[in-house]
């Protein structure tokens, strides 16, 4: 409770400094509908040469689409603020400010900053999911729904684990703009259902960078195509990488050394 | 001037590898060919789109990959930053164009990066024995010369935009509606072939295809002659044309700097 508390005076703070860049949201609006066109058209290109992706009808892909583009925004109006803010109080030891306050650094350092223009990323992803489902004349089923639901917490916790993974570098590397970078290369490979890649790379994209858990998981729930065991599977796995990622976080801290020492 | 360049290229791959580490992972992030080689390969289990089979795609694809790497480019990043911060004004201070610093450090970059590509081409030879490259004294010529204009190309169009940062504080995102034209016209997301006629008619004069596609094009054995000729024809005009730009933005430039600068 207090923690919500505490939330909200962040991200009111944060918002209230972000009003002062409002041209920022004009571009940025853009932008995103722009790379949201740009995924659409790649797309496209595949359904000139065949009818379905991995058996996915074009529909069902730009659900996927739809997700890859609500994590886009997801990730760069929560997280991704927060790891430059993380990297510059490293570099010049404000990070002990941090430390000392009476409250979990995880949960400062990781949810401090919001940034709300990309929070249009969000909106006009859902807006490509319900358009996808109106043009498959699907309505989804209360358990389907549900399933949904779980998967788009589990996809949540393990978007959040991975940027916690990639912020603890910052103890070591201080400079990790690449390793961010890295990350959204691997994660371009999210705008297709995970069925159309084979062997190896498929598990790659499962376990190892679980983008499958992020944009096909859960828009297979929504069309029905996953059974209760994936669902609980997907449960685990973000309970397992979030439980992961706080143990990694707290080994990475004790690297900290500030920077008057 | 050459002296003058192998101080700066000494520098710069000093500087290079005090970095390797860091470069390492920027490659890794050029993954992108790699990723639409995976979907086209098992789009194409099938049989053959437009006439590319799942050997074609590997062979495309793998090159592809080569020809990005080799022809990456940063330098509206430094740019950006430095016409910001006013840092541009010390390197205005030195006795030659601050282009050339850039082009010294794009260069080291590059050499590092053929050191580790090299073999893993040679790996990637070993797990696909199949693939295929249409390799005569003149393809060959033609690509490293297409390779060369590509980063060319690549380099400049970056550069001007990087010079509208004198003016605009948005010059990276309209770099970034560049690039994403790249990828999708460049034959990243695709092989032009595989466009719509419409389209592809379009995008063969375009700028995108000489910064990526064409080298791949002239090795693929699916360029007649003539093409060839078009072609290249094109390509020396976008070189010619961005050179121009590029000399004139930075006239104009300069003179807006020292405007506000002085």
């Amino acid at each position: 409770m207090r923690y919500l508390k505490l939330l909200t005076i962040f991200y009111k703070n944060s918002i209230l400094k972000e009003l002062e860049y409002r041209v920022n949201f004009l571009s940025n609006a853009f932008m995103s509908v722009f790379w949201l066109v740009w995924g659409i058209v790649g797309v496209s290109i595949f359904f000139l040469h065949r009818d379905t992706m991995g058996d996915w009808t074009y529909p069902e892909v730009l659900m996927v689409v739809g997700l890859f583009t609500f994590f886009t925004g997801v990730m760069e109006s929560l997280l991704r603020p927060n790891v430059g803010a993380v990297i510059e109080q490293i570099r010049d030891g404000t990070f002990d400010f941090v430390l000392t306050k009476p409250v979990n650094a995880q949960f400062i350092a990781s949810l401090r900053s919001i940034v709300i223009w990309r929070l249009v990323d969000v909106i006009i992803g859902i807006a490509v999911i319900v358009y996808a489902l109106g043009q498959l004349h699907v309505t989804p089923t209360p358990t389907q729904i549900g399933f949904f639901l779980v998967m788009i917490a589990s996809a949540v916790a393990i978007v959040y684990s991975i940027w916690l993974v990639m912020v603890s570098f910052a103890f070591w590397f201080v400079k990790i703009d690449n390793i961010t970078e890295l990350f959204y290369a691997f994660y371009e490979a999210g705008r297709y259902p995970v069925t159309i890649y084979r062997g190896v790379v498929r598990v790659l994209l499962t376990f190892i960078v679980p983008i499958a858990f992020i944009t096909t998981f859960p828009a297979s729930a929504l069309l029905g195509r996953i059974d209760p065991t994936t669902t609980i599977i997907g449960f685990v796995f973000a309970i397992g990488s979030f439980i992961a990622s706080n143990r990694f976080w707290n080994f990475a801290l004790r690297y900290y050394s500030s920077a008057s020492s | 001037m050459l002296r003058k360049y192998s101080a700066l290229l000494r520098r710069a791959m000093g500087l290079m590898l005090e970095y390797r580490a860091s470069i390492v992972i920027w490659m890794l992030t050029g993954v992108m060919p790699l990723v639409m080689l995976a979907v086209w390969f098992s789009l194409a289990e099938g049989g053959p789109i437009a006439g590319y089979s799942q050997n074609d795609f590997v062979s495309y694809y793998l090159l592809m990959t080569l020809v990005r790497q080799l022809t990456n480019v940063w330098v509206i990043w430094e740019l950006d930053y430095e016409i910001r911060h006013g840092d541009l004004s010390i390197k205005l201070l030195h006795p030659i164009n601050p282009i050339h610093e850039y082009i010294a450090s794009h260069l080291a970059d590059k050499a590092f990066r053929l050191w580790i590509l090299v073999p893993l081409a040679l790996v990637a030879w070993l797990i696909f024995p199949t693939i295929h490259y249409d390799v005569t004294p003149i393809t060959l010529t033609l690509f490293f010369g297409a390779l060369a204009a590509a980063w060319i190309l690549r380099f400049l169009s970056q550069y001007c935009f990087g010079i509208l940062a004198f003016w605009i504080s948005q010059a990276i995102t309209l770099n970034e509606i560049w690039f994403a034209g790249m990828l999708m016209l460049g034959g990243v997301v695709a092989p032009l072939d595989l466009f719509p006629d419409q389209v592809r008619v379009i995008a063969n004069y375009l700028p995108f295809r000489f910064m990526l596609s064409f080298p791949v094009e002239i090795v693929s054995g699916r360029l007649t002659p003539t093409d060839l000729l078009v072609g290249s024809i094109a390509m020396i005009f976008w070189v010619a044309f961005f050179v121009v730009l590029y000399r004139w933005l930075w006239s104009r430039g300069i003179r807006q700097f020292s405007a506000f600068g002085a």
